[in-house]
């Protein structure tokens, strides 16, 4: 079957017989038909015969008659077996050209007077009279709808108006009885004969022997039919299913035909065919063979001509391109894409007024229409203008929140795009743009400074090791015998330097992992008043040395907070140090703590020994100290780690500085 | 004189440390990794004290002090390089004795030695009596009144005294500044809680080897001390 299918020839044969089996159908059928019509199937060949005759005849008869209509009083049909005799109403014959010969058929056919119905028309004419039979009065030509007489009482009736072709007059009858009446008594006989002795072959000795013929296949004709009609219908259907294979595989060729658009082909085939039928109808096939074999001709090649639309039609079913290739579909979908695109065209303000500017237009003509532009245009704002505002508003608010979020440092949710259409899409996906870069930026930023925070980890602790060794040996150095008194001095330096190299490594150490949060936090809820009197305590002696003076100010009422209490140590001990360090001597050190709303305040107050010249940013950033300190103890980074430690449990670090006035405040959220 | 076990893979680390422990009359063993130092465990039953890096090549400090503990409990202080507070903690967690960061200073390493020493060899306990409290290497005798830190006699104030019987009474239990002043002055603090805190200071002084970073006499921030 495949290899049927995809076969040329085979589809070849399958048109070819096809066409045959077309043309044997059609034949078998129409013989059926006229046998059943002669009754071949009911009755005996001689009645059916008969049947034959009279049909044969029936033709002669009518043109009988309306060739003695039309006024032609010669005889007629003299050369055939035919004859016939016109008889009047009354019996009077009026012509005969039968003479008593032997006949084989006789029949009669009554011809009335041909005319047609003009109009039913109401007539004002009380009296009026139709005349009795067998004529009806003549109406005056113009006289119909004037009347000829006015009377005081015009009354009006309804008539059927007549026109006669045969003596070309009008006539008003009062009702249909009154017009057949008129047609019987105005009726002609024409009497018939079909003589035995015919002076030649003519129609009636062909039309029984056509009979007679198909009579010997009145049982193969009906089957032969049916046959060729199931064969046929058959072989279309291997048509269809073998239409667009070439091979024997399952791929569906599309060949030149195909391509054509469906709608155009469907018009071009259709207009093949009416073309075919017009020249089969105004050529006038004459009734010989010539004629018929003409007739099948062109009826095979409008059967081909839907043979090849179907076959074409199954193909593009097949390839799934039954509307795509379509001129309707091409030219539909054109548009709607040359609409669109010169819509994106237009920058979003031109889009949108162009779009206002429609409906605004659209009103304006309702305005001027006049029809009830009231309700219209109410329907406009209500079906139209409101559902895209709310749409547009609640998509703006999309867009919105998704603003707000990423404005607030959420970078972890996206805006959902779903729904979302043209320039408002385009902006969600640019805000989802801008934050999976911020992301990635974060993300890299993040992971940098723990490299770094990691290096500083690993080289510090690297470094520690050689440092050991120095301190080490410089202590043993310093118990041998020295030389020297400078001896002595200089191993104390080394010591002193080395000890200050350790505390920066610490402090490197410490600043990194806090300023990168690498640092645990264990927070609990701890007593700010009671850190503050321990981190005093701790320090008492140290200011004392320095002839510094605390002022301790701390609400009665324990001050909560939630933090890390190690944490909080290395922040005051920070800030506390570096008082000590960089206090003026002999000068009041303000330690107070207070509640400041929801937050608790640290803030400490100095006067510094020497003179600020730094911004009080550049004081917390790393190695940045008042340039007077560098020669002083510390590493610079005190500042910095408190203020990330600070940080690191949520609390924020300012710095005030204020001539020699040094002040840091410290907040913390308060724990409930 | 006791033995004392030096693993570090710094040659002249492990070297100065002989020289500072033999001018103190110990005897020293020196190894350069974690698997030696357990060798030498192993050879010499003599060692009393172990004192190990925690960055080593090949076996590490922490590894090498769990297989030490698996089968001895002879003092360990780590000398590390790490100073963070995590390091530390996950030492002693590990079974160390104590710990010395890098670099360290020679006295205070040497104070550890003879703390860890004489508590492991001395300390054997059984001297318990009655009213005496013990915690760690504190030991105080509230009859004698008298207090000992690794059976050395320290000298103390009597508000010192106080603070610390009442600290040692409940080890780990924290004492709120406030509390310890109501207890130890018999009055109200009204602003006087810093006091509590140098005097805390104070005993750190005297009974920890590093006031800055104690073993014993903690402070727990915000919140006041504890003794553990």
């Amino acid at each position: 079957m495949k290899k049927l299918r995809g076969s040329f020839a085979a589809k070849l044969i399958a048109v070819l017989l096809l066409c045959a089996l077309a043309v044997i159908c059609v034949l078998a059928a129409v013989g059926t038909a006229y046998l059943s019509d002669m009754g071949a199937y009911s009755v005996e060949l001689r009645e059916a015969e008969d049947r034959a005759l009279e049909n044969a005849a029936g033709g002669y008869l009518l043109q009988a008659g309306e060739s003695w209509r039309e006024g032609n009083t010669q005889p007629q049909f003299l050369n055939t077996a035919f004859r016939y005799a016109i008889v009047s109403q009354e019996g009077e014959e009026l012509l005969s050209t039968y003479e008593g010969e032997e006949t084989r058929w006789e029949g009669t056919q009554q011809l009335y007077p041909s005319f047609y119905v003009v109009d039913h028309r109401a007539i004002e004419r009380p009296e009026l009279t139709v005349p009795p039979t067998p004529r009806p009065v003549e109406l005056p030509e113009d006289g119909d709808r004037v009347p000829a007489t006015p009377t005081p009482e015009p009354e009006t009736v309804s008539v059927i108006h007549v026109f006669c072709y045969d003596d070309g007059q009008e006539y008003d009858f009062r009702s249909d009885a009154e017009l057949v009446r008129w047609r019987n008594a105005n009726a002609l006989t024409v009497k018939g004969y079909v003589l035995r002795e015919s002076p030649g072959t003519d129609a009636f000795d062909r039309e029984l022997s056509r009979l007679t013929t198909l009579y010997g296949y009145r049982a193969l004709l009906p089957a032969a039919a049916v046959l060729s009609f199931v064969l046929g219908v058959l072989l279309f259907l291997f048509l269809l299913s073998a239409a667009g294979h070439r091979d024997t595989g399952d791929t569906i060729t599309e060949s030149f035909v195909d391509r054509i658009p469906l709608d155009l082909f469907t018009l071009l085939i259709a207009g093949a065919i009416l073309l075919v039928l017009v020249i089969a109808f105004n050529m006038g096939l004459p009734g010989n063979i010539v004629g018929y074999t003409l007739g099948i001709l062109l009826m095979l090649a409008v059967g081909l001509l839907f043979l090849l639309w179907c076959m074409s039609f199954a193909v593009r079913v097949k390839r799934g391109t039954l509307w795509q290739n379509c001129l309707v579909t091409r030219l539909v979908r054109g548009t709607k894409r040359l609409a669109v695109r010169s819509l994106r065209a237009l920058p979003l303000l031109g889009r949108w007024a162009a779009i206002l500017g429609a409906i605004l237009l659209l009103e304006l003509l309702i305005l001027w229409s006049g029809e009830d532009g009231g309700s219209v245009n109410w329907c406009i704002q209500a079906f139209v203008f409101t559902p895209l505002l709310l749409f547009l508003l609640w998509h703006m608010r999309r867009l919105r929140l998704g603003a707000k979020e990423l404005a607030a440092g959420k970078l972890d949710s996206t805006i959902d795009t779903r729904g979302l259409f043209g320039e408002l899409k385009e902006h969600a996906e640019d805000l989802n743009h801008i934050r999976g870069g911020l992301n990635a930026a974060v993300a890299e930023r993040m992971k940098s400074e723990h490299f770094k925070s990691e290096l500083i980890t690993n080289v510090s602790h690297d470094i520690k090791t050689p440092l050991t060794s120095i301190v080490n040996y410089v202590d043993l150095l310093g118990k041998e015998e020295l030389g020297s008194e400078n001896a002595r001095e200089y191993v104390e330096v080394l010591q002193r330097q080395a000890a200050r190299l350790k505390k920066l490594l610490d402090d490197l150490i410490e600043a990194s992992k806090a300023s990168t949060g690498a640092l645990p936090v264990v927070a609990e809820k701890l007593d700010l008043a009671v850190l503050l009197d321990q981190c005093v305590g701790e320090y008492a002696e140290r200011f004392g040395k320095e002839r510094l003076e605390l002022v301790l100010l701390k609400p009665e009422e324990p001050v909560p907070v939630l933090a890390d209490g190690r944490h909080m140590w290395r922040v005051f001990d920070n800030l506390l140090g570096n008082i000590v360090k960089y206090a003026l001597p002999g000068t009041r050190v303000y330690l107070r703590l207070e509640r400041e709303g929801e937050r608790a305040l640290v803030s400490f107050r100095n006067i510094s020994r020497e003179p600020l010249d730094r911004s009080a940013d550049e004081l917390t950033e790393r190695f940045v100290r008042g340039d007077s300190a560098r020669s002083t103890e510390g590493s610079g980074l005190g500042l910095a780690i408190a203020r990330s430690l600070t940080e690191l449990q949520g609390g924020t670090m300012t710095l005030t500085l204020d001539g020699d006035l040094f002040k840091v405040e410290l907040r913390f959220p308060l724990a409930c | 004189m006791h033995t004392i076990l030096i693993c570090d893979d710094e040659p002249d680390i492990v070297s100065a440390l002989k020289i500072y422990l033999e001018a103190e009359g110990y005897a020293a063993v020196c190894t350069c990794s974690g698997q030696e130092a357990l060798d030498a465990l192993d050879r010499d039953r003599e060692i009393r004290l172990v004192l190990l890096d925690i960055m080593m090549p090949g076996l590490d400090g922490l590894a090498a002090l769990q297989k030490i503990r698996s089968r001895s409990n002879v003092p360990v202080i780590f000398l590390t390089a790490k100073s963070e507070d995590t390091d530390k903690i996950l030492g002693l967690n590990l079974g160390a004795d104590d710990y010395v960061t890098k670099p360290f200073n020679p006295v205070e390493l040497l104070a550890r030695v003879r703390s860890q020493l004489r508590r492991y060899l001395q300390l054997g306990g059984g001297m318990q009596r009655e009213g005496t409290l013990c915690v760690g290497g504190i030991r105080l005798d509230d009859e004698r009144k008298e207090v000992t830190l690794d059976g050395e006699p320290v000298s103390l104030t009597p508000t010192e005294y106080e603070i610390l019987r009442l600290l040692m009474r409940e080890p780990g239990k924290v004492f709120r500044p406030d509390a310890i002043y109501r207890a130890v002055w018999h009055e109200e603090p009204y602003g006087g809680e810093s006091t509590v805190a140098v005097h805390i200071r104070h005993l750190r002084e005297k009974l920890e080897i590093d006031p800055g970073e104690p073993r014993c006499i903690k402070a727990v921030w915000g919140q006041g001390y504890k003794i553990e």
